[in-house]
């Protein structure tokens, strides 16, 4: 009963208390029952959205949201698209109106080809958006300069991406992701991005960090809803890993049975 | 010798000159008709030209003096899960009805969509 307890301790992000490490986002999923489904298993209380032009159909973003507050767990709105700080100051207030939360996950990215974000672009607008009473969730690379700027712009969370988004390629350089860590052991850290099996979640919890936001991950999975669990699964399990403090690695074979009492040996000599 | 000449080529001479000068004095009546047109067309809008506007990206007309809640309401849109932003800047809802579109706006219409 007590482990139990250990693995669901509840935690703080945002000024909120949260029992789930696992963020997930909404899009990409075959169809808005089977996203409902599997963001129901992962057991997720954050779930991301965005914003885009209003188009032909007129009543499918009322309809998506609905879908979502069904759901009844916290939005975290997106800057996905922007290019500019200025633009995502845009729609973090537009956000901020529509989907009624001070939460916003900030994205200026500044390649096309690995969406890599815009570091100058992302700390500026952090900046704006901090004072502008915002709780900023940052989307980074894994640079502890970066990390550095974006603390001393006045975020309290940082969400360094393990590899490019929607690459499916785990994490790309846990190395820099051990040492933001290390840097901020205080900070609630997220790996957000590049995320692609229930592994790589493990690995990220077990390096220490506080939670995981992921999207094709589950919704590009052949079932959605059991890779949400797998996911839920995982988090905890690193989680735990992490939490029980992992024994040193040796660079030679300790045999794990007892030797004293071993049948058939004889002394020789 | 030369009246001759001169006899001999003259209905050529008069075709030509009719042709020459006939076609300026055809465009001429002409542009004057459709200046005429406009002229008695341009009453009708005196007072309330329409203002060319940007919207997603889309260029449109509409009615001068224009509210975003009003244009809302002519573009059929729900004011419930909108957002609107004039030239990159935000609009918040309480502003919708004072807010008056200017000719050469850019407006974005913003709904919400899934997101990672």
């Amino acid at each position: 009963m007590m482990q139990k307890n250990r693995h669901t301790d509840s935690w703080q992000i945002g000024g909120k208390t949260l029992q789930s490490r696992l963020f997930v986002g909404s899009a990409l999923y075959p169809s808005p029952a089977i996203m409902q489904e599997a963001i129901r298993t992962s057991g997720a209380e954050v779930v991301t959205v965005s914003l885009r032009r209003q188009g032909v159909n007129k009543d499918a973003g009322e309809h998506f949201w609905s879908l979502i507050r069904t759901l009844g767990i916290h939005t975290l709105p997106n800057t996905a698209g922007c290019h500019s700080a200025k633009e995502a100051i845009t729609i973090a207030e537009m956000s901020r109106e529509l989907f009624e939360t001070h939460w916003i996950k900030l994205e200026v990215i500044g390649d096309q080809y690995n969406l890599q974000p815009d570091p100058y672009e992302t700390v500026e607008a952090a900046r704006a958006l901090v004072e502008a009473g915002f709780e900023v969730f940052p989307y980074t690379t894994d640079d502890l300069v970066v990390a550095k700027k974006l603390v001393d712009a006045g975020c309290r969370i940082l969400m360094p991406w393990g590899s490019p988004i929607g690459s499916g390629k785990g994490l790309a350089n846990p190395y820099n992701l051990k040492a933001i860590r290390e840097a901020f052991p205080d900070l609630p850290l997220i790996i957000d991005a590049g995320i692609g099996k229930p592994s790589h979640a493990v690995m990220a919890m077990e390096l220490g960090y506080d939670g995981i936001l992921l999207n094709s991950a589950v919704a590009l999975a052949q079932e959605p809803a059991m890779m949400a669990q797998a996911f839920a699964a995982a988090v905890e399990a690193g989680r735990l890993g992490y939490q029980a403090g992992a024994m040193q690695e040796r660079e030679f074979a300790s045999p794990s049975t007892p030797t004293i009492g071993v049948p058939f040996w004889q002394q020789k000599n | 010798m030369k009246i001759a000449i001169l006899k001999r080529f003259f209905p050529a001479a008069a075709v030509g000159f009719f042709l020459f000068f006939g076609s300026f004095l055809f465009f001429f009546i002409h542009g004057k008709k459709k200046k005429m047109n406009k002229k008695h067309h341009k009453p009708k809008h005196q007072g309330k030209k329409m203002i060319q506007v940007s919207i997603n990206g889309e260029p449109k007309t509409l009615k001068p003096n224009t509210t975003i809640t009003k244009m809302l309401q002519t573009l059929g849109y729900d004011t419930a899960w909108l957002g609107v932003a004039i030239n990159t800047a935000f609009v918040s809802k309480a502003k919708h009805d004072t807010t008056i579109i200017k000719s050469g706006d850019q407006i974005e219409i913003l709904s919400p969509i899934a997101g990672g």
